[in-house]
């Protein structure tokens, strides 16, 4: 099982194989600023503080420059994770809960997730529409 | 009579493979010639050799070519660019594929244009004697042909003088800042026939030289309703729609292909004509002009060119 573990927010995610990491939050109800969902404009970059993605398809240079992926960087949308992943996503990425029922079961499988592999996942109460400040 | 239509986009794909599969199977098209990292492609009622040509390699346009009447309209055309200065040369017979000699202009928005009058005809699927309707193997959203640009242009005042002066099209619709500055074009509609447009440019900095979306043509609202199911079967991602266009009055689907160029299924609004006043649109009712029904813009519509 890969557990993506979204920087800051104390929440983490069970991902499906072969899932990208939009689909993964969407699956979450959560969503994120992006575009064409194509690797094509750029638009969905999120950084990955530890562990290893695979970009699913090619993702052409204007879309996501070498240099930017060394330093990390990738597109939520074409990034599919290889091991558990820390992802930060930047301000301007405008994560935000946009469907509590889907996020409030999600928590639950990660809280489950904790279980599973003894080692508890952090939490964060709250209202679930405000899991990131928009 | 000058320019007819757009007869054919040049565009690149990051994988030639994915795309000649969403190409050939969601849209429909048929492949007419595989070289390996290029491909050509056509829709069931085209009848010229080709009208999409995919390239393997980063994303965006290579080139659009315009269909002229007669090859004395290349002549004429030639002299009137040659008054604006513009990058300009002959090209052979050969050059693409199956097409004759023409004229390649480079448009002050740095596109590359080519003008051609014969490309080989090979017939449309349904042949031209006593013709079905359309054919009985159509796959997926089953498009029968291409329809229009909408390119990007730092300066739109500057490229549709050029396009209305030199290519001779007319400006059926034009988008303003406001009413007391209705000369200067934020975009432009431009038609050569009676289409709502055969060519659009939306202005933005650092917009020239790249493609907003490349239309596929549709006849009715049906068809588009149609094209969106197709697209939610094959997993396409829908940018906007189905919708009406306020500007056009064209039902629509924006999507994106699988390298992440912008593409839209179109169905024409009205009739345009060449004495029919130019219709204008202000800044503040971009969202209506564009999405008629919903008047939203999802941030990626003015944002993201290829």
């Amino acid at each position: 099982m890969t557990v993506i573990t979204l920087d800051g927010t104390g929440l983490a995610l069970e991902a499906r194989p072969g899932e990208s990491l939009t689909e993964t939050f969407r699956r979450a109800g959560l969503m994120m600023r992006d575009g064409c969902l194509r690797g094509g404009c750029g638009m969905c970059r999120v950084r990955v503080v530890s562990g290893t993605i695979t970009l699913s398809r090619t993702v052409c240079e204007q879309a996501l420059p070498l240099a930017d992926r060394d330093q990390g960087l990738t597109l939520a949308c074409r990034a599919v994770p290889t091991s558990d992943v820390t992802v930060a996503i930047p301000p301007d990425g405008k994560l935000r809960c946009v469907t509590p029922l889907l996020t409030a079961l999600a928590r639950h499988q990660s809280s489950l997730i904790g279980d599973v592999m003894g080692q508890p996942v952090a939490i964060r109460s709250g209202p679930l529409p405000e899991l990131v400040p928009a | 009579m000058g320019v007819v239509r757009l007869g054919y986009i040049h565009v690149r794909v990051t994988d030639i493979e994915e795309a000649k599969k969403h190409y050939c199977q969601t849209v429909g098209f048929r492949l007419v010639k595989d070289e390996g990292k290029r491909v050509f492609l056509k829709g069931w009622d085209e009848w010229e050799h080709h009208s999409v040509v995919l390239e393997e390699g980063g994303i965006g346009v290579i080139k659009l070519g315009y269909k002229v009447a007669k090859a004395d309209d290349l002549e004429v055309i030639e002299a009137k660019a040659k008054t604006f200065g513009v990058a300009m040369e002959r090209m052979s017979a050969g050059d693409n594929l199956e097409t004759a000699d023409g004229l390649r202009i480079t448009l002050p928005s740095t596109h590359t244009i080519e003008l051609y009058h014969n490309m080989t005809v090979t017939g449309s699927d349904v042949g031209r004697i006593n013709p079905d309707v359309f054919p009985r193997d159509l796959v997926g959203i089953g498009a029968p042909r291409i329809d229009h640009a909408l390119l990007g242009c730092d300066n739109v005042n500057e490229t549709e003088k050029f396009l209305i002066d030199v290519f001779d099209f007319y400006q059926v619709e034009r988008l303003v800042p406001d009413l007391e500055h209705q000369d200067v074009s934020l975009a432009t509609w431009l038609s050569s026939g009676n289409r709502g447009h055969d060519l659009a440019l939306i202005q933005g900095e650092g917009y020239s030289g790249k493609l907003h979306h490349f239309a596929f043509q549709l006849q009715e609202w049906s068809d588009i309703l149609h094209a969106g199911q197709i697209m939610s079967m094959d997993d396409v991602p829908i940018e906007m729609g189905p919708t009406q266009h306020g500007i056009t009055r064209g039902k629509t689907i924006y999507y994106y292909d699988p390298s992440g160029n912008r593409n839209e299924v179109f169905a024409d609004g009205y009739t345009a004509q060449r004495d029919r006043p130019t219709i204008i649109w202000t800044a503040d009712h971009l969202a209506k002009g564009i999405n008629y029904v919903n008047r939203t813009l999802a941030e990626a519509f003015t944002t993201v060119l290829t």
